[in-house]
């Protein structure tokens, strides 16, 4: 059977029967739903495929049921986990991502109605979250059992603190009564792991504070600078039980207990600003996260047009400057070392002096809500202590029109000469994968962005996880953001490869609800982009794409290796090279077939496309996810293949840990 | 003499007073007529200018090691530099061959280059130095083939 599906998805299928056997093929018929919503899925059935080798894959009745039902908001009296459930939902918690554990809070999470899904990994679901948090701007939680769980979430919390996210850890832990003595299993403290990766945490221990510590969370989550809370609960606390309010301290609303009110520009400082934007010639806006955050790309883009300023994106998340502009440098590369000014707003993930590629003789001016970290890396000539929309819109003010059509020329010849670079690129990656009987990343990101972009697809529509570590480094140079939150910079500082589906359930999540600036595309297919050493970390959340028919198209560059592994024979470490290197030609994309997803294996250039097309259209259409397995050569990070390895360029489409 | 000296340590002390060069150093080597300046900025490795006085002359030493002469690195870096001043380059980044001259040499296997100015050009001459610095180091290096030889004799990270 297998053989029989191989054979197919070997050649490009263009007609509508192809299209349609493809779409039914193996298992997948059986669990074909119409729509994407999670909320729509219906009861699945057994394929006839499946009925020849065993029980079938399908959909239990319980989970499309289940999500169905109307929501139960809690009233008291209530469980500790129900006041902070609801806590959680009158804060607008957008999405919340968890694997089971922390039973009472997960439980209480669900009925509350804020969209809730359970995952394969604490890690990966995690990740689920700081995504849906990235493509949106709101707040989502995450939820791991006691210990184990719990340091399963580890790695991709850090993730998650670099990219500054708003994410609310909850984990269970034991009782407060048995601490210490090991009784039973999954003792471990939990506050000491997050040190260094959260903004706030607490450990939970009286039971009459819930609601009091909740209102500590979410004033750290909703002002200044984010990054992760960290809660966790002892059983005394999750399974408290209050009969009225009276029995809860500092139980009043939100208007009370935390402000909307934000810092605005010191007039002063804005006036030095606008003479610093006056004097200098090559201006450029860095829009970076807090532009995001503080949804002030309105803004940006008003001072940008008024005064003809550059705007150049780094953030864990791309769009609020479109790359369409004629002021946009993010593609515009070489027009970022020409920058006599560089306006960095909200650039809360700093960038020491050289790792931005401005010249020494820029000028900088620093825009950041956080007074105390105006100043670090790099030497300021003004910091502006303010939210970013504020600073935008007294600079919009305070500005006089003014047009620099030679700065605009220079971004234009920029913007043109990247792109010139990347069809380059293109012919060489045609060539080597000719020479190789594979598929070089260059054709692949060339392929993707035509399909995304230059096709029947509005080109705002999709969602792209730009994700992975070799693979990265060319699809970043041909995906383009043409609006608030549609790339997801899957490594950013943190740098962890793995949560790559991770991040594609979140954002693929945020899509079928339409959160945020997602709304217009809401229930569109996403795409996800990452390597085979990444892909290796979180796979198996292909059965929770699977479950919740979000809608995804999941590309796997398959080199066979880390993509360090010059690092090791490369270097004449022959001893070492068994260590960088996998078994050859493997098919992940069968994973994805066995855990209820389409799979395509793509060799050559002339499938990538096909494979893309099939696999967004059953996506569209059916909500089925696929996985496409790309199979590439670990060589092509070596330079008998130019440009081989392509360094990192910051900031901009390229950028990738700033 | 010591107009010269002046202008060029100027130049490189503002670059340090702004915070650009993590720290910054000079030593004049008496009766020799030169000046070497020493600072951090870009690299883990120091960057080491000589100001030769007698000869006008700013030389940026040993910039990138292990490049063996007449190899194709040797040969694109000298391009990359011919090319610094073509009309195609914006002109506040342009190389002003006009106004000074560019040399490179390769020694032992490292390439340094030399900046020729005419009387009175030496704080420009320094401000050019400094200049080219970052286009070797955020231009040519980033964008050419040289990931592998960045990790092996910069320490970059591997990622």
């Amino acid at each position: 059977m297998a053989k029989k599906a191989d054979a197919k998805k070997s050649k490009p299928s263009n007609s509508a029967e192809q299209e349609s056997v493809v779409s039914r093929r193996n298992f997948i018929k059986g669990t074909a739903i119409a729509g994407a919503g999670a909320a729509a899925l219906m009861q699945s059935e057994t394929s006839e495929a499946q009925d020849q080798d065993g029980p079938g894959i399908k959909i239990p009745e319980e989970i499309p049921r289940t999500l169905a039902e109307a929501a139960k908001p809690a009233n008291f009296p209530m469980s500790g986990a129900e006041v902070f459930a609801k806590f959680c939902s009158d804060e607008g918690v957008a999405g919340f991502f968890c694997c089971p554990g922390n039973y009472n809070m997960i439980n209480a999470i669900a009925a509350e109605g804020i969209p809730s899904y359970g995952g394969r990994c604490e890690g990966n679901m995690v990740s689920a979250a700081d995504g849906f948090i990235r493509v949106t701007g709101e707040i989502a939680a995450t939820s791991g059992t006691e210990g184990p769980g719990f340091t399963n979430m580890i790695m991709n919390i850090g993730a998650a603190n670099a990219a500054r996210s708003p994410l609310l850890v909850i984990a269970s832990n034991k009782t407060i009564g048995e601490d210490d003595t090991e009784h039973g299993i999954q003792t471990a403290y939990q506050q000491s792991q997050t040190d260094g990766l959260k903004k706030w945490g607490k450990r939970m221990i009286t039971p009459n504070r819930i609601y009091e510590y909740s209102a500590y969370a979410f004033r750290q989550l909703k002002t200044g600078v984010p990054k992760p809370v960290h809660l966790d609960f002892p059983g005394e606390i999750s399974r408290a039980r209050f009969e009225e309010p009276g029995e809860l301290q500092y139980y009043y609303d939100k208007t009370r207990y935390r402000t909307e009110s934000k810092a605005y520009p010191n007039p002063a400082d804005i006036t030095r600003a606008v003479e610093m934007v006056q004097r200098a010639s090559r201006p450029m806006i860095v829009a970076s996260t807090g532009v995001f955050y503080d949804k002030a790309w309105e803004a940006l883009l008003r001072v940008a047009e008024k005064n003809d300023i550059a705007v150049v994106e780094s953030a864990p998340q791309r769009g609020h400057f479109s790359d369409g502009h004629a002021l946009s440098a993010s593609t515009g590369l070489d027009a970022i070392r020409s920058a006599d000014l560089v306006i960095l707003i909200g650039q809360y993930c700093m960038p020491s002096i050289g790792e931005f590629a401005f010249g020494p003789d820029a000028r900088w001016i620093r825009i950041d809500p956080d007074a105390t970290d105006i100043g670090r890396n790099v030497p300021i000539d003004l910091g502006i202590v303010s939210s970013e929309k504020a600073a935008l819109e007294a600079l919009e003010d305070a500005l006089p029109s003014r047009t620099r059509q030679g700065w605009r020329d220079e971004l234009a010849a920029a913007r043109k000469a990247f792109d010139d670079q990347s069809e380059e690129y293109y012919r060489l990656g045609l060539k080597y994968s000719a020479d190789t009987e594979s598929i070089h990343p260059a054709v692949m990101g060339r392929q993707l962005s035509d399909f995304l972009y230059n096709g029947d697809i509005d080109r705002q529509q999709t969602a792209v996880v730009s994700g992975g570590y070799g693979i990265g480094r060319y699809t970043r140079r041909y995906l383009r953001a043409f609006r608030p939150g549609q790339i997801c910079n899957g490594a950013y500082q943190y740098g962890a490869i793995g949560p790559d589906v991770g991040y594609t359930v979140g954002v693929g999540a945020a899509v079928q609800h339409g959160i945020g600036p997602q709304a217009p595309y809401k229930g569109s297919p996403v795409i996800g982009i990452t390597g085979d050493a990444g892909a290796a970390y979180s796979i198996m959340e292909f059965d929770t794409l699977g479950k919740y028919r979000i809608p995804a198209v999941m590309i796997v560059y398959n080199n066979n290796a880390w993509g360090v592994w010059t690092s090791g024979g490369g270097r004449g470490a022959t001893r070492a090279q068994h260590m960088y290197l996998f078994q050859e030609n493997l098919r992940y994309e069968k994973i994805a077939e066995a855990l209820g997803c389409n799979g395509e294996y793509v060799t050559s250039p002339e499938q990538f496309t096909p494979a893309l097309e099939r696999g967004y259209k059953l996506a569209a259409t059916e909500g089925i996810s696929t996985l496409i397995n790309c199979q590439g050569k670990k060589e092509f990070w070596t330079n008998e293949y130019p440009p081989s390895m392509p360094r990192h360029f910051a900031p901009g489409a390229l950028a990738y840990y700033k | 003499m010591q107009e010269t000296v002046k202008a060029v340590s100027a130049e490189l002390q503002n670059y340090a007073d702004r915070g650009i060069f993590q720290n910054f150093s000079l030593a004049e080597q008496a009766g020799k007529g030169s000046v070497n300046y020493r600072f951090h900025w870009l690299a883990e490795m120091p960057f080491n200018l000589r100001l030769n006085v007698q000869k006008s002359e700013i030389e940026i030493k040993d910039v990138l090691p292990a490049v063996p002469f007449r190899s194709k690195m040797d040969k694109e870096f000298r391009s990359f530099l011919q090319q610094r001043s073509a009309e195609s380059i914006p002109s506040h980044r342009r190389l002003d061959d006009q106004r000074f001259t560019f040399s490179c040499k390769n020694r032992q296997e490292k390439l340094s280059i030399s900046i020729g100015f005419q009387s009175g050009d030496g704080g420009d001459a320094a401000k050019t130095a400094v200049n080219l610095l970052h286009e070797i180091f955020n231009n040519f290096l980033l964008e050419g083939p040289y990931q592998n030889y960045m990790v092996e004799f910069f320490n970059v990270p591997e990622e």
